[in-house]
C-alpha cells in the first residue's frame, strides 16, 4: 500500500516589529512616505470620528488585532494552514470580523495572494484559514501577514483596518538539506487533465540542468537563478505506476526526479437505487463506474447519508450498502451517496417513499391440490409485507415448454388459483411471482413447481390390422395395432383386450388380455367367421373398440399387380373408388421385404380417400416393395382391391441391370459376371417403340458358391504332381537308394587301420575280448572276395555261444565299454537324408531316441549294399556301433530263436569312453577295450546282435563329438 | 516467489556446511562451494538489473541507461583499485565481501518492499528480487564457513540501513533500487574474483 504522508511542519515565528510598521495596500506596493503621512492624518481623524460613533454600538475598541499567528505547512497538499486568536475580546461577546491575509513569494514585496476572510469571532476562539499553493512550497519561500477589520453591515466601506501582523516567512527548503539538485513536488497525486506545477531547485546556478517528462525534454521558466518552474498542463493518464519527470545536472550527472501519479477521473456512481424486500432493510445498489487506475494510491470510499434521520453509514462494499429502515416512524427517505477518494468527491441523491420500493420475496409453498384430468387447484404463500399489504401475483402455466395460461391474482397471504382446461395425464409446470399491488416496483423471482394431471379413459380405438396365414390347414391370424398417441391414450396404457366373437357358431366370446406395450398377438383360428374387438385400457378405463371381421372366405382373389414408381417422398398410390359401401381403406406393405419377418405396416384411410402417399425411412433404393390396398366393408371385413409393386428408387448400372435385347427373334440371353452365392431376380418384358410392356413375374435365381470350384482348381494339379513324383521315385529307386542309403564300405580296407598300426601308439590298444563279458559270440566264416555273393546266397547262419547266464552276476566295474555314434544315427533315422560324408552337425542327444526299427532297416540295407559296392579303405562313411541289448528280447529265447529280427532292434549309438577318462579329449585313440558296434551284417539281419569277430576302434574327431569310425579287426561287443 | 528450478536446491546444499561449526575443516571445500554459488549468481545479475530498469519508466528504462554517480551511502561500492584489491589479506577480503553482501541482503529486502508498492503488478520483478536476496544470504553463509575454516573472526551482523528508508519519494526509491541491483552485480563480480583468488591459494 502506498500511502502519502503530508509532513506538517509547525513553524512559529517571532513577530517582526519592523514589518509591522509598514503599510500595504491591496496591491501590496508601499506608498511614498509623503502621501503616507497625509493619509495617516486623514485616517486618524476618520478613525476618531468612527470610534465616537462605534462606541455607542460596541463596547470594545477597534480594530482587534490578530495575535499568535501560527503557520503550518502541508507539503503534500501544498497548503499553508494559518491559525490565530483575537485578543481583548470581551467574555461571551461575538463579533463579526474580516481578516485580510497577504501572501508573498520569494520576497515580501512580491504579493501573490490577498484574501478577505470574514467570520464571527467568539471569545478566546482559535481562527483557522488555509491556502493552497500552485507552486510546491519547497520551490521557494513564502511570506504571510494579516490584519483585521470590522465586518459589520452597519459600517460602510471603506473599512478601517487594524495593523498588519509582521511577515511570517514560510521556508520549507531550508529543511531540505544541501542536495545539489531537488525536484518538487514529491509523489504528486493528481487527476488526469489537471495542471501541475513542478520546479527544481539547484544549489548552484552555474550548472546546466535539463529536465525530461517521460523521456521528452521540457522547458520551464526561471523563478530565480536557482529555481526553475515547469507548468504541466492537462496531464494525461499513462500508466498505473506513474509518470516520471526528472532533471539531470551536467556536469556531475546528478539525476533527480519525481513520480507523478495521474489517476483517471473518479466517476460519479451510476444507477443508484434502493429497495426493500421486507420493509425492514433497505438495500441500496449502484454502479461504481470505471476505476481510477491507481487503486493502490487512491482507494475510493462510499458513504450513505439519510437527511431525514441524519444517519450515516460507511459502506464496506463499493457497489452496495444496507440500511436499516424504520417503517413505523419514517416513510420518506432522502439518501445521499457520497463517493470519494483523495482527489475528488462525488454525490448522488435519491428521495423515495419506502412503500413504493417494495421488491417482494419469491412466493413459497407452491402446491397443487385436487388434481383431476383437466383441472388443478394451485396454492402458494407469500411473505407478508407490512400490515397485510395486497400483492399482485402472476401465474404462468407451461405445457411442453410453452406458456399456455397466464393469470394475475391478488394475494394477501395465501394465493389460490384453479387451473382449468388441462389435458389428462400431462405434465405441467406452473410458476408464480408477485409484486406490490398498490405501488408496483419490481416483480419477485419466480417460484416454480410441476404437476401431472390425472388419467382419463382412452378416447380413441386403436388402429388395428391383421395378417392371415394358413399354416398346415389352420388359419393363423396375427393381429397388429398401433399404440395410441399421448392425446388419445390419456394415461398409461396398461393392457389391450382382444375379444373374439365367433359369428358362425353359437355366440361365444373369447377374451384375451395382452399387457402393454405389446403391439401384436397371434391367434390360431378355425375357418369360421370371427369378429375381433380390440380395446386399449389404462388405469381409468377402456377405449372404444376397434372392430375387424375375419370372413370365412380368405378373400385372396386374383388381383392384377400394377407397377408404381417411388420417389424420394415415398410411393404415391391411388385406387379406384368402390361402388359399394366401404367404411375405409387399408394400404399394407412390408417395410423389409427381403427380411422373412417382413415388418408389416399399414395405413388406415377414410372411405372417401382414393389415393395416398406411403413414405418411410426404411425404404431403400433398389428394393422392391409390394403394396396391397384393401377396402373395409360395412361388416368390417377387409377385401383386397389392388396390388402395387415398385422400387422406391430404381438403381441403374451394374447393381440393377437392364439389358436391351434388340433382336426380337432372340430367345435366350446369358447374364454374365454375376456374383457367386447371390440371389437375383430376372424379369423379361417386351417393348415397342411406344414403350415397355406390363410387368411380368420375376424369376428367382441363386448363383452357386464359388469356393468349391476354386478348391477343385487347386486340388487336381496337386494330386497330379504327387502322382508324378511317386512314379519318378519308383523308377529311380536305385538312384535314390544310392543317394539316401549309401553302402557301408568294407572296414578291412580302411586306410586308417594301417595308419594306427604304423604309429604304434601305445595308448591305442586293441580291444581285448577278455576285458568284456560277452553273453554271446557270433562266429562268422570270413570269405574274402566272395562278399558280393552273400546277397544271392543264403546267409550263413550265425552261431551263438552263450557265455554268461545273466549279466547281473557280473561283478565290479565292467570292463565293457559302450560306444555310440550319433552321426550315424542321424543318417539312419532320416532315411533319405543327405549323402553321408564328414558329419557336419551333431544332432542332439534327443535325436538318438529314434525308432530302433528304422535304424535296423536302414542299416541292414546299407550294409548289404556296401559290401559289394563300396571299396574297402573308404573312410568317408559312418558306422553305427551296434549294441544288442539284452532288453531287446527275451533272454531265454535268444538261443532258441536267434533269427528274430525284433530282438536285434535295440541298437544303441555309442561314444567311445576310455576307461578312467572323464571327458573325451581331442583325438583320443581308443584303447584296446574300446569297441564299436557295426550294424547287423546281412546274414545276421534279423538275428540277434553278436560279436562279429572284428574289432572296431573309434577315432574321435577333435571336437570330441563327431565320430569318424575306423575299423580294427577285433570283436564287436554287446553290453548292457 | 518463483525460482529457477535448480536454485533452491543449489542454495540448500551450499547453505548446509556452515551448520557444522567447530569441526576443523579444510577451507578448500567451502571456498569451492562459495565460488560455485557466486558463479551461478553472476549469470543472473544482469538479468535482474535489466528487469528492474524495465519496470521503472524513463530514464531508467531508456536504452543504455547508466548513472554511475548514483550511490547509496549505506551500501559500500564494489569498485576498488586492482592494487589495493590484490594486496588485501584473507581477512580483509572476506570481511569486505561479507559486509557488502550483508548490506545487499538488507537493501534487496528494502527494494523488494519498495517495488511491491510501486510495481504491484509485476510478479517477475518481485520474484527476481526475492531470489537475489536469498542467493546473497546463501553466499554470506558460505563466506562465514570459509572464515571459520581459516580461523578468522566473523563480523557481527549490523543494521546497515538504519533509518534512511521511509521518507524517500517514489523516484528516490526507484533510484535506490537501481543502485542496489547494480551494486549487487558489481559485488557478485568481485566476489567471483575474490573466491577465485582464494581457491587458487587454498587448493583442495
Amino acid at each position: 500500500m502506498f500511502v502519502l504522508r503530508g509532513v506538517q511542519r509547525h513553524l512559529r515565528f517571532a513577530q517582526r516589529p519592523d514589518l509591522n510598521e509598514k503599510f500595504y495596500k491591496m496591491s501590496g506596493k508601499p506608498e511614498p512616505m509623503a502621501v503616507f503621512s497625509v493619509f495617516q492624518t486623514t485616517f486618524l481623524l476618520a478613525l476618531l470620528s468612527l470610534r465616537m460613533y462605534q462606541s455607542q454600538v460596541f463596547s470594545e475598541p477597534l480594530p482587534l488585532a490578530p495575535k499568535s499567528l501560527e503557520i503550518s505547512i502541508d507539503s503534500t497538499h501544498q497548503r499553508l494552514h494559518l491559525q490565530w486568536r483575537v485578543h481583548n475580546l470581551a467574555y461571551h461577546r461575538e463579533l463579526k470580523m474580516v481578516f485580510q491575509i497577504e501572501i508573498s513569494r520569494i520576497k515580501t514585496s512580491n504579493v501573490i495572494w490577498v484574501e478577505n476572510y470574514s467570520t464571527t469571532v467568539k471569545w478566546n476562539q482559535v481562527l483557522r484559514w488555509s491556502w493552497e499553493s500552485q507552486l510546491p512550497l519547497e520551490c521557494t519561500q513564502h511570506f504571510v501577514r494579516m490584519r483585521s477589520g470590522a465586518a459589520d453591515a452597519q459600517i460602510p466601506e471603506p473599512r478601517f483596518w487594524g495593523d498588519w501582523t509582521s511577515w511570517e516567512e514560510v521556508a520549507v527548503q531550508s529543511s531540505l538539506g544541501h542536495h545539489p539538485l531537488s525536484v518538487f513536488p514529491k509523489d504528486k497525486l493528481v487527476e488526469e487533465g489537471s495542471n501541475v506545477t513542478v520546479c527544481y531547485v539547484s544549489r548552484s546556478h552555474h550548472n546546466n540542468i535539463s529536465c525530461y517528462l517521460e523521456g521528452i525534454q521540457i522547458h520551464g521558466e526561471q523563478l530565480d537563478p536557482n529555481v526553475c518552474v515547469f507548468h504541466l498542463n492537462n496531464v494525461p493518464f499513462i500508466r498505473d505506476t506513474g509518470t516520471n519527470m526528472y532533471c539531470k545536472m551536467d556536469p556531475g550527472g546528478v539525476i533527480k526526479g519525481i513520480v507523478l501519479f495521474v489517476s483517471k477521473v473518479f466517476e460519479e456512481p451510476k444507477d443508484f437505487s434502493c429497495e426493500t424486500r421486507d420493509l425492514k432493510t433497505l438495500s441500496c445498489t449502484w454502479d461504481p463506474g470505471k476505476d481510477t487506475g491507481l487503486l493502490t494510491q487512491l482507494s475510493p470510499s462510499y458513504t450513505l447519508f439519510e437527511s431525514f434521520s441524519g444517519k450515516k453509514v460507511i459502506c464496506t462494499h463499493k457497489s452496495w450498502c444496507d440500511w436499516q429502515a424504520a417503517p413505523d416512524s419514517q416513510e420518506m427517505y432522502n439518501f445521499t451517496l457520497t463517493a470519494g477518494n483523495d482527489l475528488r468527491k462525488r454525490s448522488v441523491h435519491l428521495l423515495f417513499n419506502l412503500t413504493h420500493r417494495v421488491h417482494p420475496m419469491a412466493p413459497f409453498n407452491v402446491l397443487f391440490k385436487n388434481v383431476s384430468p383437466t383441472n388443478a387447484a394451485m396454492t402458494w404463500r407469500v411473505h407478508s409485507i407490512g400490515n397485510y399489504s395486497t400483492l399482485l401475483c402472476q401465474v404462468e402455466l407451461y405445457g411442453e415448454g410453452k406458456v399456455i395460461q397466464k393469470q394475475n391474482v391478488s394475494v394477501v397471504a395465501n394465493g389460490e388459483l384453479l387451473v382449468r382446461n388441462l389435458e389428462p395425464y400431462t405434465e405441467y409446470v406452473a410458476q408464480v411471482r408477485c409484486a406490490h399491488a398498490s405501488h408496483f416496483w419490481r416483480w419477485s423471482e419466480w417460484t416454480r413447481d410441476n404437476f401431472t394431471t390425472a388419467e382419463a379413459a382412452p378416447s380413441e380405438a386403436p388402429d388395428v390390422w391383421r395378417e392371415v396365414k394358413s399354416v398346415q390347414g389352420h388359419r393363423v391370424v396375427t393381429l397388429f395395432w398401433k399404440p395410441l398417441s399421448k392425446l388419445q391414450a390419456k394415461g398409461k396404457i396398461l393392457f389391450y383386450n382382444v375379444v373374439l366373437e365367433n359369428l358362425d357358431g353359437p355366440s361365444t366370446m373369447k377374451l384375451l388380455s395382452i399387457p402393454a406395450p405389446a403391439n401384436c398377438t397371434e391367434l390360431a383360428l378355425d375357418h369360421h367367421s370371427y369378429q375381433i374387438h380390440v380395446t386399449a385400457n389404462n388405469s381409468v378405463g377402456t377405449s372404444p373398440a376397434a372392430v375387424i371381421t375375419l370372413s370365412r372366405d380368405p378373400g385372396n382373389k386374383d388381383v392384377e399387380e400394377a407397377r408404381v414408381k417411388g420417389t424420394k417422398d415415398g410411393f404415391s398410390l391411388s385406387w379406384k373408388p368402390q361402388p359399394r359401401d366401404v367404411t375405409g381403406y387399408i394400404v399394407e406393405w412390408c417395410e423389409h421385404p427381403r427380411d422373412p419377418r417382413c415388418d408389416l405396416q399399414w395405413k388406415s384411410l377414410g372411405p372417401n380417400t382414393t389415393s395416398t402417399v406411403v413414405s418411410s425411412d426404411a425404404f431403400r433404393p433398389g428394393v422392391r416393395y409390394n403394396f396391397r390396398i384393401y377396402g373395409i366393408s360395412t361388416e368390417r371385413i377387409p377385401y383386397l382391391l389392388e396390388k402395387k409393386t415398385g422400387y422406391s428408387q430404381e438403381l441403374d448400372g451394374s447393381v440393377c441391370c437392364k439389358y436391351k435385347i434388340d433382336n426380337p427373334k432372340q430367345k435366350t440371353f446369358v447374364v454374365q459376371n454375376l456374383q457367386p452365392a447371390s440371389f437375383y431376380e430376372f424379369f423379361l418384358t417386351p417393348y415397342t417403340s411406344a414403350g415397355e410392356g406390363p410387368l411380368g413375374t420375376f424369376t428367382k435365381v441363386t448363383t452357386q458358391d464359388e469356393y468349391s470350384r476354386i478348391l477343385i482348381r487347386i486340388l487336381v494339379p496337386m494330386i497330379l504332381c504327387i502322382l508324378l513324383l511317386t512314379i519318378l521315385c519308383y523308377l529311380k529307386s536305385q538312384w535314390m537308394k544310392e543317394k539316401c542309403y549309401p553302402d557301408i564300405p568294407d572296414p578291412y580296407k580302411s586306410s586308417v587301420l594301417s595308419l594306427i598300426k604304423s604309429k604304434e601308439n601305445p595308448r591305442l590298444t586293441i580291444m581285448n575280448v577278455k576285458d568284456c563279458v560277452p553273453d554271446a559270440i557270433e562266429v562268422i566264416n570270413k570269405r574274402e572276395g566272395a562278399r558280393k555273393s552273400l546277397i544271392e546266397t543264403e546267409p550263413t547262419k550265425p552261431t551263438y555261444l552263450h557265455l554268461l547266464p545273466t549279466e547281473k552276476s557280473y561283478p565290479g566295474p565292467g570292463p565293457c565299454i559302450c560306444f555310440e555314434n550319433f552321426t550315424y544315427n542321424q543318417a539312419a533315422s532320416e532315411s533319405c537324408g543327405p549323402v553321408p560324408g564328414p558329419p557336419k552337425e551333431q544332432p542332439s542327444q534327443l535325436g538318438l531316441l529314434t525308432s530302433s526299427e528304422n535304424v535296423l532297416k536302414a542299416l541292414g540295407k546299407t550294409y548289404v549294399n556296401s559290401l559289394g559296392e563300396i571299396p574297402a579303405g573308404e573312410t568317408n562313411l559312418n558306422y553305427v556301433s551296434q549294441l544288442a541289448s539284452p532288453l531287446c528280447g527275451d533272454k531265454s529265447s535268444l538261443p532258441t530263436n536267434p533269427p528274430e529280427p525284433a530282438l536285434c532292434s535295440e541298437y544303441k549309438m555309442q561314444m567311445a569312453i576310455p576307461m578312467g577318462l572323464a571327458s573325451p579329449p581331442s583325438i583320443t585313440p581308443l584303447d584296446e577295450g574300446a569297441a564299436a558296434h557295426s550294424p547287423c551284417p546281412p546274414r545276421s539281419s534279423g538275428s540277434r546282435c553278436a560279436a562279429h569277430g572284428e574289432q572296431f576302434a573309434q577315432v574321435q574327431s577333435e571336437r570330441g563329438r563327431a565320430g569318424r569310425w575306423t575299423l580294427h579287426p577285433g570283436w564287436n561287443f554287446q553290453c548292457q | 516467489l518463483r525460482f529457477p528450478p535448480a536454485a533452491p536446491l543449489c542454495l540448500l546444499t551450499l547453505l548446509l556446511p556452515p551448520l557444522r561449526p567447530g569441526a576443523p575443516i579444510s577451507p578448500a571445500e567451502p571456498i569451492s562451494q562459495a565460488y560455485s554459488l557466486a558463479l551461478y549468481m553472476q549469470k543472473n545479475t544482469s538479468t535482474l538489473l535489466q528487469t528492474y530498469l524495465q519496470y521503472q519508466g524513463s530514464p531508467f528504462s531508456d536504452p543504455g541507461f547508466s548513472a554511475p554517480e548514483l550511490q547509496l551511502s549505506s551500501l559500500p561500492p564494489a569498485t576498488v583499485s586492482f592494487k589495493t584489491w590484490h594486496a588485501l589479506d584473507d581477512g580483509e577480503r572476506l570481511g569486505h565481501a561479507q559486509g557488502a553482501f550483508l548490506a545487499l541482503t538488507q537493501h534487496l529486502q528494502l527494494v523488494g518492499d519498495d517495488q511491491r508498492d510501486l510495481n504491484p503488478g509485476s510478479p517477475i520483478l518481485l520474484a527476481q528480487l526475492g531470489a537475489a536476496r536469498l542467493r546473497a544470504q546463501g553466499l554470506l553463509g558460505n563466506m562465514a564457513a570459509i572464515m571459520t575454516a581459516l580461523g578468522l573472526p566473523i563480523p557481527p551482523e549490523e543494521d546497515t540501513l538504519g533509518v534512511v528508508a521511509f521518507g524517500a519519494s517514489a523516484f528516490e526509491r526507484k533510484c535506490r533500487g537501481y543502485v542496489v541491483t547494480r551494486e549487487y552485480g558489481h559485488w557478485t563480480d568481485r566476489a567471483v574474483k575474490d573466491l577465485a583468488l582464494l581457491k587458487a591459494k587454498y587448493p583442495g
